[in-house]
């Protein structure tokens, strides 16, 4: 493996597929079973207990723009190492492979043209878009999520 | 290495407490098996603090234990005490060792020269030193036949002699001829350090001496000849041998500056005046740097030196006294109760049963324990359903589960005596800077605390001691004069009571003084005076607490920046805490902090809502109330909130469902939506609610839940971070079944609602509630239809009669009530109401502001109640001002005012009250005013005037309308200052009444805006302030008249008169 390739966890949420660095993710995990925050964003799923600890789980399809998206049963929470944010993960429809991808195959999301797309407002978590052999992999920054819950709260309070 | 020198910074720290504790305690041994085993404790933590930094490499902390431990080491035996100097040197010398302890890696870098020269130099001083000044030949002369050599083999075995020489000695050579030295004076002079009592030495030395003192006289060139040493250890010598008065030294000055003299320099003692004590100093020292000795070394030796003339500090530490010395130990004399020498010695004993574990390691264990608990309880939940022998097991990991899960909670609680034992050293020295007396007591230290809780306690106690100190405790003089024992007192105890602590600090000192407070405040314009007035001491002490605030004088380094209370006040509150302030002026000031055991297990309520359960903190809790909804007990919409009847009190309710499903903090439009969802008429019979009762800062209110689970003591996570800006919530927990459960914070909750609580609070901030909406009634009843309702400001009091006691003359019936015959009045005789039935005891209803003394009887009070009054006004009935809807009963307004017009007739104002008014008043309009009846009813062929009546209550305002209008008067109405300016601006009027307390621009400023403007129509203040400052303020603010509201007759006249001059001035125009 030669040191311009980059290993992403990818899943899939509202019909796209996402990776995230593999290396920023702590754990994947079924346990879904949220306890609701009133109050909160709705990018804000809630509450999980992993082995007793507490994490925040956001809803990643809600973070991007995407409204009416039901999380299907089945879904995974992916938790994120503390690195990149205290205790939280975001919860998506599917878990998929681990691809390699090299860093010519990817181009940063500023050439993507956002407006056109339906994460306009929430670009900032995008941090570039690969080209797959038959789909596009996005490849997210997690470290801007709890910064943009944060900003949602924010907003929800001067209302 | 790292974990070593972790394991020593925490061990050093503990060494260095024993060691501190030890000192202290030390100055009030009860007796000397006592103080040896203190003296014993605290070398052996110092020498373990020595061995430790050797082995770690920690040379200058060694080398700075290494003195302590010497310096100490002389008194082991305990049978004598070291002096309160050394104390304070080994004090000074720990505070340094902690501080390089604490900073470690630069210990190295520190220089503990100074310190250990001084511990050394103690130390010298320190065994029993004795001066020596023997006049050889007197002594032979004393004790003839015997040979000098068998005094000094005396003094010899009596201990080590240093510093010793002879004084005007020609010749050594002659020392063992007694009789060649017999004609010139001979002295030993030196230093005699023993271990022998002082008192065998003295009887020998007394021997030696003769009484006569003698001058000594050095040939400084020959001495240093002779002895080849320095001038400067000759000098010390001197000095440390006492006894020498006045020392001199004989040269001419002008020599010094080309270098020392040829000639010989002679010292002496009181001789040749050439040179004061304090001149000689300076000269000697350029005479030793003349002498080209080492600067450093002139530097560290002649500073001792200098100090050494002015206070002796080297001898004589042990033997007597000086007097400003002794009072100096009184002075700092810091007490602690006894008991705490024993615990300790006891801690001593089970430190050795003891293990120092890491505190992540415990958390860790303490969140295995959880995770335990819940495969316990989803283990009960599997196998619930089986018999036998799972079902056993099952019983016992329950059992043992929750036995491990307590016994973890306790490994992190302490004594709060860890904490308390840091007091009494800060009070000995901060009483000794501020030239106090202080005894410290500690009254139970064995109450245990969560650490983190203990931890955070550590800097508002320290500040309120500081306080107490400072501003609570006066100077001893102060004291004595005053009559109480010079050495104050501050008692310091922890107190368990209802899961939690209260920790009192107590003074014996000058008090706060509320007035004193009151007028800072004023001052400060923290609060208006008009709400100071009203404030009761306590909440007058508790502005103490604001941030900015102080009542000392002066700003001492201790305190009196007016940052500290604030601090505390907002550490004990992140502490879950409370604190509370009591002070008796003259006699000291009380200050309870009332803190949780602990913050990470607390005991919760677990209810639902909906599908969602939360934890409500059990400490705000104080019952719960059941609610079926087809029951009889029931939600009342009052003003814009739901309330519920509890014990004859309102309490105002919150539904949590309604907070939680609102983001935002509550609006006019939320709340009303939230009464219109919940109408009393739609109730579901079937539903049964709950309300908790809760308090949170004295404020009470009703939490309504759909579903009480049960109590849990439950483990509080933290919010997440990026969720900590919801202040509803305070934390998260797991329950049972894994879930994360939400605890609320009931303080947010409440801020949230916008529930202020008004109801049946009594002093209520005035500034949350709408001064524009609400007004306090007296809810009463008479007969069984109608409810009535009074002003609560027109009420005197309220009586319970015996009907027994009411007399009759004719149809009229009294009751002497204040010693005065009280008329009563029944309703149902002045207006159309229901009768009341004969009941042997009534209330009676005591109206304020009428002139004949009367009495409205009710059957039931039911309440008082805050109001808007939207008043429907109804002249149907006498005595009635209007009616209302209150508390869905149709409830009549009373006018007082017409109730004693029909029951007294016409009013005749008695000329006392009204000479009471206003001086500015002409004995005309005296005369004016006591014959004018009814004046408004004038029917001169007068124009209609206008006035203008500026009030924020409408209530009032409604009241006084209707008094004052006629077909001869209009009204015009402004709800505060501004308004009042802009109906100025708009209209003409011929008078003005205005309040003075209004939000906005207040009567005072109204008055002074408007006459700057040019506004020339009297004004007349209608308040309810009733001193005579306020008056005068009001006549210095430009208002001609000043009157109390509700004196309704005197109001009437004043008005006219106003009115009447109003008129002339203009016909005259």
């Amino acid at each position: 493996m030669s040191n311009n390739v980059t290993l992403y966890c990818t899943f899939q949420s509202a019909g796209r597929l996402f990776g995230v660095p593999v290396l920023d993710v702590k754990e994947v995990t079924a346990e879904t079973r949220c306890t609701r925050i009133p109050h909160a964003p709705d990018e804000v799923l809630g509450l999980v207990n992993i082995r007793g600890h507490i994490f925040l789980a956001l809803n990643l399809a809600t973070m991007l723009a995407v409204h009416d998206h039901k999380i299907p049963a089945d879904g995974q929470f992916v938790i994120f190492k503390p690195s990149v944010g205290p205790a939280f993960g975001i919860v998506v429809d599917q878990i998929g492979d681990i691809v390699s991808v090299s860093n010519q195959e990817t181009e940063a999301v500023s050439s993507v043209d956002l407006q056109q797309s339906n994460f306009s407002d929430r670009a900032s978590l995008i941090s570039s878009v690969c080209k797959l052999d038959d789909t596009l992999l996005i490849i997210l920054d997690p470290r801007r999520f709890l910064t943009c819950v944060e900003h949602a709260m924010g907003g929800a309070a001067n209302v | 290495m790292n974990d070593q020198r972790g394991e020593f910074i925490v061990e050093s720290r503990e060494h260095l407490a024993v060691f501190e504790q030890s000192l202290l305690s030390l100055e009030r041994a009860a007796d000397g098996e006592e103080s040896r085993s203190l003296i014993q404790r605290g070398l052996r933590a110092v020498h373990s603090l020595k061995g430790d930094s050797g082995f770690l490499g920690f040379v200058r902390i060694r080398e700075l234990s290494h003195s302590m431990e010497s310096l100490l080491e002389d008194y082991r035996d305990g049978t004598r005490l070291p002096s309160s100097a050394i104390v304070e040197a080994l004090l000074s010398a720990r505070d340094r060792l902690a501080a390089m302890v604490e900073d470690l890696d630069h210990s190295h870098e520190a220089s503990v020269d100074d310190v250990v020269l001084r511990l050394q130099r103690l130390e010298e001083s320190a065994a029993n030193t004795i001066p020596l000044n023997i006049n050889l030949q007197g002594w032979t002369g004393l004790h003839p036949g015997t040979s000098l050599v068998e005094l000094f083999k005396k003094l010899d075995d009596l201990g080590r002699i240093e510093h010793s020489q002879l004084s005007s000695v020609p010749d050594l050579s002659e020392f063992s001829n007694a009789d060649s030295a017999a004609n010139c004076d001979v002295r030993f002079l030196g230093t005699l350090i023993t271990k022998s009592s002082p008192e065998t030495v003295a009887a020998l030395v007394r021997n030696a001496e003769t009484t006569d003192q003698s001058e000594g006289v050095i040939d400084l060139l020959e001495w240093q000849q002779r002895s080849g040493g320095s001038l400067v250890s000759l000098f010390r010598e001197i000095s440390e041998a006492g006894g020498v008065d006045g020392p001199r030294l004989a040269f001419s000055p002008s020599e010094l500056s080309v270098g020392l003299p040829a000639s010989s320099i002679v010292w002496s003692g009181r001789q040749q005046v050439t040179a004061t004590v304090t001149e000689w100093v300076p000269e000697m020292r350029r005479a030793v740097e003349g002498l080209a000795i080492a600067s450093r070394e002139s530097e560290s030796v002649v500073q001792p030196l200098e100090a050494h003339h002015g206070t002796e500090e080297l001898q004589g530490t042990d033997v007597p006294r000086s007097p400003a010395r002794s009072q100096e130990i009184t002075a700092e004399k810091s007490t602690e109760k006894s008991p705490t020498a024993k615990p300790a010695a006891n801690a001593e004993n089970d430190r050795l049963r003891s293990l120092r574990i890491n505190v992540e390691l415990l958390d860790r264990l303490m969140n295995l324990v959880g995770e335990l608990t819940l495969i316990r309880n989803q283990t009960q939940v599997t196998f619930a359903e089986q018999e036998g022998e799972s079902r056993n097991l099952i019983q016992r990991l329950n059992s043992v589960t929750s036995e491990l899960q307590d016994t973890v909670l306790q490994t992190r609680m302490q004594p709060v005596g860890n904490l308390f034992g840091r007091f009494p050293r800060m009070v000995r020295d901060l009483a000794r800077q501020l030239g106090k007396e202080v005894d410290v007591v500690t009254v139970g230290q064995e109450v245990e605390l969560d650490k983190t809780v203990l931890e955070r306690l550590s800097d508002p106690l320290t500040h309120l001691i500081r306080n107490s100190i400072d501003h609570g405790l006066e100077s001893p003089e102060v004291r004595a004069a005053a009559g109480k024992p010079r050495t104050g007192k501050i008692v310091l105890s922890a107190t368990p009571a209802d899961g939690q602590v209260y920790i009192e600090i107590r003074d014996d000192g000058r008090g706060i003084d509320p007035a004193a407070v009151k007028a800072k405040a004023a001052s400060m314009g923290l609060r208006t005076e008009a709400e100071l007035d009203r404030m009761s001491s306590r909440e007058l002490l508790s502005l103490i607490l604001l941030p900015g605030f102080s009542t000392a004088k002066k700003v001492t380094d201790v305190s009196g920046r007016g940052v500290g209370m604030d601090v505390v006040k907002t550490n004990v509150e992140e502490l879950e805490g409370h604190l509370t302030i009591d002070s008796w002026p003259g006699q000291g000031t009380s200050m309870v902090l009332r803190v949780p055991l602990t913050l990470a297990i607390v005991p919760c309520l677990i209810v639902t809502v909906g599908e969602d359960r939360f934890a409500v903190p059990q400490r705000e809790l104080e019952e719960i109330v059941c609610l079926h909804s087809g029951g009889k007990r029931h939600l009342e919409h009052a003003f814009d909130a739901e309330v519920f009847r509890l014990r004859e009190s309102l309490l105002p309710v919150v539904r949590l469902s309604e907070v939680l499903a609102r983001p935002n903090a509550f609006t006019a439009t939320d709340k009303a939506e939230i009464l219109a969802k919940h109408l009393p008429s739609e109730r579901d019979p079937a539903r049964i609610e709950y309300i908790l009762v809760l308090r949170s800062n004295g404020k009470r209110f009703g939490l309504l839940v759909d579903k009480v689970q049960g109590r849990e003591e439950i483990v509080v996570k933290p919010m997440h971070m990026a969720m900590r800006q919801l202040s509803v919530f305070s934390g998260a927990t797991l329950m049972g079944d894994g879930r994360v459960a939400l605890i609320t914070n009931v303080e947010g909750i409440l801020e949230h609602a916008r529930c202020y609580a008004t109801v049946a609070e009594q002093g209520s901030k005035p500034s949350l509630r709408n001064p524009h909406e609400v007004h306090r009634v007296l809810l009463f009843e008479y007969g069984p239809h109608e409810q009535f309702a009074l002003p609560l400001v027109q009420v005197r009091r309220v009586e319970l009669l015996e009907m027994s006691r009411i007399e009759q003359v004719g149809d009229r019936e009294f009751v002497t009530i204040d010693g005065q015959s009280t008329r009563i009045v029944r309703l149902n005789g002045v207006m159309n109401v229901s009768t009341c039935d004969a009941a042997s005891t009534m209330f009676l209803i005591l109206p304020k502001f009428v002139s004949e003394p009367m009495g409205i009887l009710a059957h039931r009070i039911i309440d008082t109640e805050s109001l808007a009054i939207d008043l429907q006004a109804d002249t149907s009935q006498p005595g009635v001002l209007g009616t209302a809807i209150v508390r869905t009963k149709l409830t009549l307004f009373l006018d007082v005012q017409q109730i004693r017009e029909f029951v007294f007739g016409k009013p005749i104002v008695a000329a006392s009250a009204v000479s009471a008014s206003s001086p500015t008043h002409s004995e005309s309009t005296l005369q004016n005013i006591e014959t004018g009846s009814s004046p408004l009813e004038v029917n001169d062929d007068r124009p209609v005037q206008r006035i203008l009546l500026v009030d924020d209550t409408s209530f009032f305002r409604e009241i006084v309308k209707r008094y004052l209008s006629n077909n001869k008067v209009e009204i015009m109405t402004g709800v505060d200052g501004l308004n009042g300016l802009e109906m100025l601006a708009r209209h003409d009027f011929d008078l003005v009444v205005s309040d003075i307390e209004m939000p906005n621009m207040d009567g005072w400023q109204f008055c002074k805006a408007a006459r700057d403007k040019g506004y020339r129509m009297p004004f007349v203040a209608l308040t309810s302030l009733t001193k005579a400052e306020h008056e005068q303020k009001a006549i210095a603010c430009g208002f001609d008249d000043y009157e109390e509201k509700l004196e309704h007759d005197r109001l009437k006249r004043k008005v006219q008169l106003w009115l009447d001059r109003s008129f002339e001035r203009k016909a005259q125009r």
